[in-house]
């Protein structure tokens, strides 16, 4: 463990990783500097040639675009150059990323991994002026400010669990989370036996809802009996599925309940340490996270102790395994289990790896009791879900709502599609999972079952709204494109499959596109489901499927036409 | 996975019994059912990364990955129904996708598992619009290895030899997805002591050998199992002669070497030592014709005119001057046939004075954990199994040499003059007789009184002892070179000549008699040696 984030400190202090950088990582972490050059090559925020002091990413992921991120692209390169290398001064360097987790902000623009809210050209251009005159990275935004959360009062028939309290600042503090009754489930969970808190998460009917959707409980009752092996829970906060901006909210204005969460994870896994594996991107989260840690630490709260590993801006780090693997120091290629890491996960140990927000509803689910829980949600997903909606909708941001709502429901909440336009299609879970029609949109229920019998997900819970305006068939080469830039490589049909997908779609969108080349995509993404190690190369076939076969016309228009 | 007690499942409609927990890629290979792969290889594991395994597993809802997949009792595995097929070509044709296709120009073509799938599993027609992505077509990472980048299909295999097996961590993956590229850590090269098993381990030819490439198309080669005779631990080794197109490899008979599985001695590897000793069987200094010396100068001779001249000198002298004066140099570079020859009419006829086995300074050299070791000859412990008895040194040879008491000196394979660091080897003129026996041509050879030429292990079905003890046949991949013959033949006829019964009419025959006669080959069968040989229970070798 140790040398993704010892890369990270060498790239943000020196703007590189020199072959000097790796031979001396090489010697401190007794591996060889080939393997160093693997692990860092894997990871593009590491870097072999010099970035700038200012290092500018810009998201080019499905709700920025629609947003319009082409157009700060267009104006960074005029002002600073080609992407990817230092301006003269060495002030600034730019990039195109995929997705920073701030859908709500589209576009989403950062410096140096502090989010900047939404970007304008212009925009741009000021924020290059005032970091050319020494005035430092501006603030990074806080999600209140942006409006990023739901503010309605809820009813009783819609209790929120993890948001109630969102529009209180205080609510961040030790202090201000006791005050609405935190730390209480806690002290209840540790009077219980570890076997008796694994059924109460049984009966909840609580489910992961990092995207995969299985059930908690199970997960956590096929971790091996305590033996030799310290247990370790890892809490995943690497969220990155182009959509999902949910855990970013709710480590920044919730911490507390996440740490109580963990604690209570701790208990029922008889876990000796515990990790928070946050992405790269979420430095002011990162901060809020690690005072919230030190208030707990400093009460004697933290036992096991909990440490904060940051990730390094990789999409497939967000999978359990791979996760691991980059925790370890290593490429983030998944594992393929068995054995699963319930039973030999860090380090070989046994370990539980779970969402942010999954292991922040164990306060409530401990608090309130696992039947009030469970009759919160749907027939078999327990509690609320938190979405993050953006797209062409009125108003962007995360909304909590019992599981098994309906779609249309939570659009609305969120003001509807933007004034004047009709709704077109809707993303419900994150740019991984299949798009619906308007009209199926408009029967959807928001819960893993409903989701699944109308052939997607409720994933993460990213729902990207897209009205008339939107190009089919340029949405699919954002969706593709994103998973051939993220595909770790390791399997060859993902690997290769990916980018092939993505350039026929480049072709079709340039004009250059065959009736034949919709049907070879097709061929492919089939050819691809279900021979790969992961789920990221299980996407690529069915997103393709689901987005032609529902919105054909966009296609051939395009190959028609050019 | 933990192997278990043996069960049986389905494959392809056949019942198959394997250990439970076993792979069933193993279980099908031992069945003689393969399935396509690229990753897998048995000494290097099973990452599961090139997906081409695939099978449908009854009751799975997706084709599995055979190499991964162990073995349950009652399991039902379909490797050829339509789904499997599907999965396997479907990955292929990804396989395919960014591989340049330059077969033509290729020189793993004949030999590479992507043609060899295409034509078998694959055989549909290209979808493929899009421009190939373009990579490195040609670096060296190593003295012999050449690179072509865009051939790679990165399957590991290399990396994990190269990262588990030699620890040596010269080649990375670097960079992630499509973009994914094998490359030498900068200021490294693949010169390990293994090296040459990378170009092996590759499935395509993206990794090929600067000394083999370009010269003869595989499939012009005949392949001839035999064991590497450059050091005592024997790696088994394929030789692979050119004989149909020898303008392609003029002088060179042997076009290559190549390992042979044998998990008794070298596993799935040799080390470059040996895989480039080839160009020993052919080399310049390879003697063709016996001769004799004529006014200081050689003449050629008839080989049979040489053997029995020799023979009758030998038995003159010894009876003149006794045997005692008579220094015999072998060497763990002879067969056990050679040797049993020798101890026929060295010992047992002619009762020499000196007899030298051991391996000297001039057969020792370095060694290291996996296989390379520090005697540099085939046979050492089938010479001690052969029990010539009277073990001479180099010294004692010289010393008695210096006091006149040896008059004759035969040697086999070495050089005199080097080791005794003599200027010239004129300085052993004044003996009666020299001899000197052997494949290559050395200092000695000039000045001996006669040279015999004896074919090298390439050219003649022998058998040797390896270090541990294991008993392994070579088989002749070529003919004798010249007039060269083997060792126990040139002996065999002097015995006749000096009326001794020797009715070996092949090595078979000599082996034969071995098997009664040295106790350590006791109940020996030539024919049940098998491709891996036998273990032989002989005593410690002396340090």
């Amino acid at each position: 463990m140790g040398l993704t984030q010892a890369l990270r400190d060498v790239q943000d202090w020196h703007g590189l990783i020199s072959p000097e950088a790796e031979s001396t990582l090489a010697e401190i972490f007794g591996v060889t500097p080939t393997e160093v050059r693997e692990v860092h090559t894997f990871y593009p925020y590491f870097s072999r040639t010099q970035k700038g002091r200012y290092r500018i990413d810009v998201c080019r992921n499905l709700s920025c675009h629609l947003a319009g991120a082409q157009a700060v692209c267009e104006k960074l390169r005029a002002a600073i150059g080609e992407p990817g290398r230092a301006s003269d001064d060495g002030l600034f360097s730019w990039e195109e990323v995929e997705c920073l987790g701030a859908c709500e902000m589209a576009p989403a623009l950062s410096v140096n991994d502090e989010l900047q809210g939404a970007a304008t050209p212009e925009g741009a251009l000021r924020l290059l002026e005032s970091l050319r005159r020494g005035e430092g990275v501006p603030r990074p935004l806080d999600s209140a400010e942006q409006g990023g959360f739901d503010r309605r009062r809820p009813g009783p028939k819609e209790p929120r669990i993890l948001t109630e309290h969102f529009g209180d600042a205080r609510l961040r503090s030790l202090e201000g989370y006791r005050a609405k009754g935190g730390y209480a489930a806690l002290w209840k969970a540790r009077g219980m036996e570890p076997a008796a808190l694994i059924e109460e998460v049984k009966r909840s009917n609580l489910r992961g809802l990092g995207g995969a959707g299985f059930p908690s409980g199970m997960k956590w009752s096929t971790v091996p009996p305590k033996k030799d092996k310290p247990h370790y829970l890892v809490c995943n906060a690497d969220e990155s599925e182009p959509g999902c901006f949910k855990d970013r909210s709710l480590l920044e204005r919730n911490p507390h309940n996440l740490i109580e969460g963990m604690l209570i994870a701790c208990r029922a896994i008889q876990a000796d340490a515990a990790f928070v594996f946050i992405r790269g991107e979420y430095s002011r989260q990162l901060r809020i996270l690690e005072a919230a840690l030190e208030e707990a630490r400093a009460e004697g709260l933290l036992q096991p102790e909990i440490r904060v590993v940051r990730g390094v801006n990789a999409y497939i780090s967000g999978l359990d395994t791979a996760l691991l693997e980059t925790m370890e120091g290593k490429k983030a290629w998944p594992r393929q289990p068995p054995p699963f890491p319930t039973v030999s996960g860090l380090l070989g140990c046994p370990t539980v790896v779970n969402n942010v927000e999954t292991l922040m509803m164990l306060p409530a689910i401990i608090g309130k009791g696992a039947e009030w829980f469970a009759s919160v949600g749907a027939a078999r997903s327990g509690g609320t879900a938190v979405y993050s909606i953006s797209g062409h909708v009125n108003r962007p941001g995360i909304y909590e709502f019992p599981m098994g709502t309906p779609l249309q429901d939570i659009l609305g909440a969120a003001g509807g599609v933007r004034e004047g336009h009709s709704l077109k299609a809707v993303i419900p879970g994150g740019t991984s999972t299949p798009v619906l029609t308007a009209a199926e949109a408009m029967t959807a229920k928001m819960d893993f079952d409903s989701l699944r019998a109308v052939g997607s997900f409720l994933g993460a819970g990213g729902i990207i709204v897209l009205d008339e305006t939107a190009d089919m068939v340029e949405v699919l080469y954002i969706i593709e494109r994103f998973l051939w830039q993220e595909s770790c490589g390791q399997c060859t049909p993902c690997r290769e499959g990916s980018g092939w997908v993505s350039r026929i779609l480049k072709r079709i969108l340039d004009g250059e596109g065959t009736p034949a080349d919709i049907d070879n995509i097709l061929r492919i993404g089939e050819n691809i489901t279900g021979t790969v190690i992961c789920a990221l190369g299980d996407t690529i076939g069915p997103v393709a499927r689901a987005m032609i076969q529902k919105f054909r016309a966009d296609f051939d228009r395009r190959v028609r036409h050019g | 996975m933990v192997e278990g007690p043996t069960v049986s499942f389905t494959l392809d409609g056949r019942s198959l019994a394997a250990p439970e927990g076993s792979l069933v890629i193993d279980a099908a290979k031992k069945a003689g059912i393969e399935i396509p792969h690229y990753c897998y290889h048995p000494a290097l594991g099973n990452p599961g990364v090139c997906r081409l395994c695939l099978v449908e597993v009854e009751g799975a809802p997706k084709p599995m990955v055979s190499c991964r997949l162990p073995v349950k009792a009652g399991m039902v595995v379909r490797s050829n129904s339509p789904r499997a097929r599907k999965a396997q070509s479907s990955s292929l044709e990804l396989h395919l996708a960014n591989h340049p296709l330059d077969c033509p120009v290729c020189d793993q073509a004949g030999e590479c598992w992507l043609q060899d799938y295409y034509m078998r599993y694959g055989l549909y027609p290209s979808a493929l619009r899009e421009d190939k992505l373009h990579k490195d077509k040609r670096v060296q990472v190593g003295p012999r290895i050449m690179l072509d980048e865009e051939r790679c299909i990165l399957c590991t295999r290399c990396t994990r030899f190269l990262n588990n097996v030699t620890k040596t961590y010269e080649l990375g993956i670097f960079n992630r997805g499509d973009r994914d590229i094998l490359q030498a850590y900068p200021g490294r090269s693949v010169d390990n002591p293994y090296a040459g098993n990378v170009v092996d381990l590759c499935p395509v030819g993206a990794l090929t050998d600067k000394d083999f490439r370009f010269k003869v198309r595989v499939w012009y080669l005949d392949q001839t199992p035999s064991v590497c005779t450059s050091c005592a631990r024997g790696c088994s080794i394929d030789i692979h002669s050119n004989t149909r197109r020898p303008w392609h490899t003029p002088g060179q008979r042997v076009a290559r070497f190549k390992p042979r599985h044998n998990p008794e001695v070298n596993d799935w590897w040799m080390c470059d030592e040996g895989r480039y000793s080839y160009k020993q069987i052919d080399s310049p200094l390879r003697l063709k014709y016996a001769s004799t010396l004529s006014g200081g100068s050689p003449v050629r001779v008839d080989p049979a005119f040489a053997a029995g001249e020799i023979a009758a000198r030998l038995r003159q002298l010894c009876e003149e001057k006794g045997p005692q004066g008579l220094a015999v140099v072998l060497s763990g570079t002879l067969s056990n046939e050679d040797l049993f020859a020798a101890r026929a009419l060295f010992v047992d006829t002619l009762n020499a004075g000196h007899i030298l086995t051991r391996p000297g300074p001039d057969q020792l050299g370095s060694e290291d954990a996996l296989l390379r070791r520090k005697e540099k000859v085939p046979n050492h412990r089938g010479a001690e199994a052969m029990e010539l008895g009277r073990e001479s040194s180099w010294e004692s040879i010289l010393s008695a040499i210096e006091a006149k008491t040896v008059w004759g000196l035969y040697v086999v394979d070495r050089d005199p003059a080097a080791i005794w660091g003599l200027a010239d080897a004129r300085e052993l003129s004044g003996l009666a007789l020299t001899v000197y026996q052997g494949s290559h041509s050395n200092r000695f050879a000039h000045e001996a009184h006669w040279v015999l030429p004896s074919c090298s292990f390439a050219e003649e079905e022998a058998s040797f002892i390896n270090f541990e003890g294991q008993l392994q046949r070579v088989s002749a991949a070529l003919p004798p070179l010249g007039e060269s013959r083997p060792d126990w033949e040139i002996w065999r006829d002097m015995l006749h000549s000096l009326g001794r019964r020797a009715a070996w009419d092949g090595p078979q025959a000599v082996f034969k008699e071995m098997t009664r006669v040295i106790p350590a080959f006791a109940g020996l069968d030539w024919d049940g040696l098998g491709a891996w040989g036998k273990r032989l229970e002989l005593e410690r070798s002396p340090a």
